[in-house]
C-alpha cells in the first residue's frame, strides 16, 4: 500500500505538469470546438463539425495527412532498425563521423531544416544550379519537383531524415554491447542472422522503439512547420488548415479550427492506442517465445556438458559468422560506405545551402557559386541587440526547461520502467498526451490559461509551456534506459554498505548516464525548436531565436534568414560536441551489469 | 536520499525562473486620454513604453520603424519604442481577442498595424479604442472625405483607426529580360502572354495572409465586370452574375501558369524568390516606389522595375488602431500622430530608407511650405525601379468591399485551387 502511494507520488509532478496542462488544453479546445467561445457566449453547437466534416477537400486532407505521416515513420522506423543493428553487429563500430551524422541531424530545429531542405532540393536550389552547371538542365523547371510536390514526398523526407536519427538515437542506448553479446551468444547457438534480429534484436529495443514510433508518427500527423514550408496548397495536411483556419479573423471560422483539432487529436489517440494495443499483443507473443527459446538455450547448452549430446547443430552456424567470403564482406563494406557517404550528403550539403546564402547576396539561379559576398547579414545578426537578447532568452528557457524536465522526468520514468507497476498504462497515457494533440489545439489552451491566470507574457509560463511538450520525450528516454536497469544492483550496493546516496551515485546514475544524456539534449532540443507555444504564452514579450528563424523564413532576406537560421542551429549542435564523446564511450563500452558480471 | 534531493532542486530552479520574469509587469491601465488637450496627453505619454504589434517579416520596415520612430518618440516626447513583430497580423488580433477571453482588462498591446478583415473583426468585437483618429493634431492632414481613406475594404472607419501609408498594386519585371513594350497591360494580354510563355507567370494564391493574391484576383474581376464601380458596396446578385466568369478566365489561365497551376505561391516573398531565381518573369509589389526597397534587400535583380495595367490597379490606406484595453494608450496616440507628421511621411516613402509606401496624408492640404517641400523632394527623388506616378494614378481604383474578400478566397479554393 505505501509502495504504491510512493509510486503514485513520484509520478505525481509529472502527470500534474504535462497531464494536466494538456488536458486543460484539450477541454478547452473541445468547448471552443462546440462554439463555447467567451467572445461570442454561443450556445453549444455541433455546426463546427458539421461544417467541417461536409466542408470541400476534407477527406481529401485527412488522407493526405495520414500518408505523410504513416509513410515517413514507417520508414524512419525501418531505417532507424536497420542502422541501429548494422551498428550493433558490429561492436565498435559507430565511428564518430556517423554519430554526428545522425546527432547533428536531430539538433537541427524543425524550422530551420525544412528551410534549408527547400534551398536545397526546390526546382531552383543547389541540386538544380549543379544540374545546370553539368549541362543536365537549362531552366528550373526541367529539375523534377521534390520538395512542395502534391504527393508530399518533401514532407515525408523531411520526417524520415528529422525521425530516423531520432528513433536510431532513442534505440542505441538500449541496443548496447549487452544486446550484442546476447546476439553473439544466439549466433554461437545456431541463430541466423533474421533470428537474431527476430529474436533477440526486436524484443531488446522495442520498449524504446514503440513509444518512439507512436510520438514521431503523433508529431508526424500534427507536425506544422514541414508541411507548411515543403508542402503545397493542395492537398494539405489537416494541421495546416487547423492553423490557418485559427487564423482566420473569423470566430466561427475559429471554431472549426478547434473541431479540427479535437477531430485530429482523435485520430492520434485512436492510432497510438492501436500500436499500444498490437504492440502489447507483441509483447505477449515474445514472452511465450523467449520462454521456448530459453529451453531450447538450455537443451543446447547442455549438450556439450552431457555425454551423448549432438554437437553438429552448433558446428555450422559458427562457420558462416566467424568467417564470411571475401565478396560479401567486401559487399559489406562498400554498402556501408555508401550509406554513409549519402548520410554526410543529405545533411551536409542543405546546411552548406543555407550557410552560404548566410554570407552572400543575390545569390540567384543559375548561380552555383555566388558572385556577391557579404557580411552585413553575420553583422547585423552578431551586433543586433534583438537577435543576441532572443538568443539568450532561448537559452534561459530551454536550459531551465531541460533540468527541470530531468527532475521530474527521473522518478516517473522508474517507476513506469517497472513493467509490474499497475497504473503504468494508465500513466503513460496521460504522460504521452501532449505529444498525441495537434500543437495548435494544445498552445491555444494553455495559452487562455497562462492569459487567465495573468502569467501570460512571462518567461515561468512559457518554460512551464515548454514542458509540456518537452517532458514525454524525457521521459520516454529514460523509461527505456530504466526498462534494462537492474535494480538489484542497487540493492547488492547497499548490501555491501553503500548508503542510499552512494548507490544513486555510483550504480544508478552511471548505468543511465547515456539515456539521461540523450533525455537532456531531446529535452532542450525540442524546447529549443518551439514557436507556436512561445508566440502565445509569450505573448509577443518573450522573443526566442527559433520565433526569429520563423519571421525571417516569411520576410524573405536570404542572407539575414540564413544566419538566424545558422545561429538558431549552433547551441545545440555545441552541446551535441561536448556530450559526443561520452555517449560514444558508453555505446562502445559494456554496460554496469556487464562488468559485474 | 534521492527523493529529497529532486524537490529541492525543483524548487531552486523555479525560483531561478522567476528571476528573468520582470519584463512587462509594469503596465499602468489609464483612462481615455484627452484629446480636447493634447498636451495633457503627451505629458501623459511621457515615460511609457508603447508597445507597437506589427508584421514583422519585413527587415527594412523593421530596421526603418526602430531607426525613425523610436529616435522622434524618445527625443521629443520621452516615449519609448517596443515594437513586437508577428508573422502575420492576425496574430495580433487574436492576442487582444484570447486577451478579452480572459478577462484581461489591462492587454499587451498599445497599437496595431491593421487593415481591412483585422479591422473589421476587433471593431466588432468592440475591442478598439473610439473617438481618437480624427482629433489628433495631425489629422487635419489627411483627406477624410476621401472614400478610400474613410472606408477599409468598405468598412466604415469612424474614428476607430489612423491611416499611416498608402500602398498601390504593380507588377514587376526584370528589364535583363524583357522590353517594356513586351509588357501585358490588361488581364486579357496577360492570359495570352501567360500561354505564350507556359510556365513563366503565376500569382499568389490567395487566402488569409495573402492579400496580394486576393488583389490580383479583384482586378481581374473588375476588368471582366466593366470596372470597380458595382464592387464597392456588396451586392450578392452582382456577385452570383459574376463570379462563374472569374473563374473560367482563371481556369482557363491555370494550364499556361508556373507548374502548370498545379499549386501556387503562398506569399509575395516566395513569388519575389521565384522572380529572381529566374522561374518566373514577373513578381508583384504594393509599394509607391515599386520594388526599390526590394532591390535594396537583395531580394530582387538590380534590374527590376515596376509598371501597372491600364487600369484595375488596386490601392488602400494602411492604419493604425489602438484596442481599448492597450495600457499606454496616450503613447499610442502620440506615436499614431507622429506617423502623420509630414516629416515622417516624407521619410516612410523614400526607399532607401526601408519603408517605401505611399503617403497616408493628403499633399495638398499640407500647406506650410517647409513641410510641404519636404513632400514634394520626397516624391521627386523616387529611383528608376517605380511605376511612373502617372501611370499610376491614370490606373488606381479602391478596393471592393470587405464581404467580397472572403467570398474571392473561398471561390478561388473551391474553383480554381483544386481544378489543375
Amino acid at each position: 500500500m505505501t509502495q504504491r502511494r510512493r509510486a503514485w507520488l513520484a509520478l505525481l509532478p509529472a502527470i500534474a505538469a504535462v497531464g494536466g496542462l494538456s488536458a486543460y488544453a484539450l477541454a478547452d479546445t473541445i468547448a471552443e470546438s462546440l462554439g463555447r467561445t467567451g467572445a461570442t457566449g454561443a450556445p453549444v453547437s455541433l455546426d463546427a463539425y458539421r461544417h467541417v466534416m461536409a466542408g470541400q477537400g476534407f477527406w481529401r486532407a485527412a488522407l493526405f495527412s495520414l500518408w505523410v505521416a504513416a509513410a515517413g515513420t514507417a520508414v524512419s522506423a525501418a531505417g532507424a532498425v536497420a542502422v541501429a543493428w548494422a551498428w550493433t553487429r558490429h561492436p565498435g563500430r559507430p565511428r564518430r563521423v556517423r554519430l554526428w551524422i545522425l546527432q547533428l541531424n536531430v539538433t537541427i530545429p524543425h524550422v530551420v531544416w525544412a528551410v534549408a531542405l527547400l534551398a536545397t532540393f526546390s526546382q531552383s536550389g543547389s541540386i538544380a544550379r549543379v544540374a545546370h552547371a553539368v549541362g543536365l538542365i537549362d531552366r528550373p523547371d526541367q529539375f523534377p519537383v521534390v520538395v512542395t510536390d502534391r504527393h508530399g514526398i518533401g514532407i515525408i523526407a523531411h520526417l524520415v531524415t528529422k525521425e530516423l536519427p531520432f528513433l536510431v538515437l532513442l534505440v542505441l542506448p538500449v541496443a548496447g554491447a549487452s544486446v550484442a553479446s546476447l546476439s553473439r551468444a544466439a549466433a554461437g547457438l545456431g541463430a541466423s542472422p533474421w533470428q537474431q534480429l527476430r529474436l533477440v534484436f526486436l524484443p531488446a529495443i522495442t520498449p524504446a522503439l514503440a513509444p518512439g514510433a507512436a510520438v514521431a508518427f503523433a508529431f508526424a500527423l500534427g507536425s506544422y512547420e514541414p508541411a507548411a514550408v515543403l508542402g503545397v496548397r493542395s492537398p494539405r495536411t489537416l494541421a495546416v488548415i487547423a492553423l490557418e483556419r485559427f487564423r482566420d479573423p473569423d470566430l466561427a471560422v475559429r471554431a472549426e479550427a478547434m473541431a479540427m483539432s479535437v477531430l485530429l487529436a482523435a485520430t492520434t489517440m485512436a492510432v497510438t492506442a492501436a500500436g499500444w494495443l498490437l504492440a502489447r499483443a507483441a509483447a505477449r507473443r515474445r514472452a511465450t517465445r523467449s520462454r521456448r527459446s530459453a529451453l531450447a538455450a538450455r537443451v543446447a547448452l547442455a549438450g556439450p556438458a552431457g555425454s551423448a549430446a549432438p554437437t553438429a547443430p552448433v558446428a555450422p552456424a559458427r562457420s558462416p559468422t566467424l568467417a564470411p567470403p571475401l565478396l560479401a564482406r567486401w559487399f559489406a563494406r562498400a554498402a556501408t560506405a555508401t550509406v554513409t557517404a549519402t548520410g554526410l550528403a543529405v545533411l551536409v550539403v542543405p546546411l552548406a545551402t543555407i550557410t552560404v546564402s548566410a554570407v552572400s547576396i543575390r545569390w540567384f539561379f543559375p548561380e552555383l557559386v555566388p558572385s556577391e559576398w557579404t557580411l552585413t547579414g553575420v553583422r547585423d545578426v552578431l551586433g543586433g541587440a534583438d537577435t543576441l537578447a532572443a538568443l539568450r532568452t532561448g537559452l534561459v528557457i530551454s536550459l531551465t526547461v531541460t533540468v527541470l524536465a530531468m527532475v521530474l522526468a527521473w522518478p516517473a520514468a522508474r517507476r513506469l520502467a517497472d513493467s509490474a507497476f499497475a497504473g503504468r498504462a494508465a500513466s503513460f497515457a496521460v504522460l504521452f498526451l501532449p505529444s498525441v494533440l495537434p500543437a495548435v489545439g494544445l498552445a491555444i489552451g494553455i495559452d487562455v490559461l497562462a492569459l487567465r491566470t495573468g502569467l501570460a507574457g512571462h518567461l515561468p509560463a512559457v518554460i512551464v509551456a515548454h514542458l509540456v511538450p518537452s517532458l514525454p520525450y524525457a521521459i520516454a528516454v529514460l523509461a527505456a534506459t530504466f526498462s534494462r536497469f537492474d535494480v538489484r544492483l542497487e540493492q547488492q550496493a547497499c548490501t555491501l554498505g553503500a548508503t542510499r546516496w552512494q548507490a544513486w551515485r555510483a550504480v544508478t546514475v552511471r548505468a543511465v548516464a547515456p539515456g539521461l544524456v540523450v533525455a537532456a539534449l531531446f529535452t532542450f532540443l525540442v524546447s529549443w525548436s518551439q514557436y507556436l507555444l512561445t508566440l502565445l504564452v509569450g505573448s509577443g514579450d518573450v522573443t526566442t531565436l527559433t520565433m526569429l528563424v520563423f519571421t525571417e523564413a516569411s520576410g524573405g532576406n536570404a542572407t539575414r534568414l540564413g544566419t538566424i537560421a545558422v545561429l538558431d542551429a549552433l547551441p545545440a549542435a555545441l552541446l551535441l560536441a561536448a556530450a559526443t564523446p561520452f555517449l560514444r564511450r558508453q555505446l562502445e563500452q559494456p554496460s554496469p551489469a556487464e562488468r559485474a558480471r | 536520499m534521492r527523493r529529497r534531493i529532486a524537490p529541492l532542486l525543483a524548487a531552486g530552479l523555479l525560483a531561478l525562473g522567476a528571476c528573468g520574469s520582470s519584463s512587462g509587469a509594469s503596465s499602468t491601465a489609464a483612462g481615455p486620454p484627452d484629446l480636447a488637450n493634447w498636451a495633457s496627453v503627451t505629458k501623459a505619454a511621457k515615460g511609457q513604453t508603447v508597445n507597437w504589434y506589427l508584421w514583422g517579416g519585413s527587415d527594412s520596415i523593421n530596421s526603418f520603424v526602430d531607426q525613425t520612430y523610436g529616435p522622434m518618440l524618445s527625443a521629443g516626447y520621452g516615449v519609448t519604442l517596443h515594437r513586437v513583430g508577428v508573422a502575420d497580423t492576425v496574430d495580433a488580433v487574436n492576442q487582444v481577442l484570447a486577451e478579452k477571453k480572459a478577462g484581461k482588462a489591462t492587454g499587451a498591446v498599445d497599437l496595431i498595424w491593421i487593415n481591412g478583415e483585422n479591422f473589421k473583426t476587433l471593431k466588432q468585437a468592440g475591442m478598439l479604442l473610439d473617438g481618437w483618429a480624427r482629433k489628433l493634431p495631425n489629422a487635419k492632414y489627411v483627406n477624410w472625405d476621401n472614400r478610400a481613406v474613410n472606408t477599409d475594404f468598405g468598412t466604415p472607419v469612424g474614428d476607430l483607426e489612423s491611416p499611416w501609408s498608402s500602398a498601390q498594386f504593380q507588377f514587376v519585371y526584370d528589364t535583363a529580360r524583357m522590353e517594356s513594350s513586351e509588357l501585358p497591360r490588361s488581364y486579357a494580354a496577360l492570359s495570352a502572354w501567360a500561354c505564350a510563355h507556359p510556365g513563366r507567370f503565376t500569382y499568389i494564391a490567395p487566402g488569409p495572409g495573402a492579400f496580394q493574391g486576393t488583389r490580383f484576383v479583384k482586378g481581374a474581376l473588375y476588368e471582366l465586370s466593366g470596372g470597380p464601380a458595382r464592387w464597392q458596396a456588396y451586392d450578392r446578385a452582382a456577385w452570383d452574375t459574376w463570379s462563374p466568369k472569374l473563374w473560367a478566365y482563371l481556369q482557363q489561365l491555370a494550364p499556361c501558369l508556373w507548374r502548370k497551376g498545379e499549386t501556387y505561391p503562398k506569399d509575395e516573398n516566395e513569388l519575389h524568390k521565384l522572380f529572381a531565381n529566374n522561374e518566373i518573369d514577373f513578381t508583384i509589389t504594393q509599394a509607391a516606389v515599386g520594388p526599390g526597397a526590394l532591390i535594396d534587400a537583395g531580394q530582387v535583380p538590380k534590374t527590376a522595375k515596376a509598371f501597372v495595367f491600364d487600369a484595375n490597379s488596386i490601392g488602400d490606406f494602411n492604419y493604425v488602431a489602438v484596442p481599448s484595453n492597450a495600457p499606454h494608450k496616450a503613447a499610442a496616440l502620440v506615436l499614431a500622430n507622429l506617423l502623420l507628421e509630414p516629416a515622417s511621411q516624407a521619410k516612410q516613402i523614400v526607399p532607401s530608407n526601408g519603408f517605401g509606401l505611399g503617403y497616408a496624408v493628403d499633399v495638398a492640404k499640407v500647406t506650410e511650405p517647409s513641410q510641404r517641400k519636404l513632400l514634394d523632394d520626397a516624391a521627386g527623388a523616387l529611383g528608376p525601379a517605380a511605376t511612373p506616378s502617372a501611370d499610376l494614378a491614370k490606373a488606381l481604383v479602391g478596393d471592393a468591399a470587405a464581404e467580397y474578400q472572403d467570398l474571392v478566397e473561398k471561390g478561388w479554393a473551391e474553383h480554381v485551387a483544386g481544378s489543375a
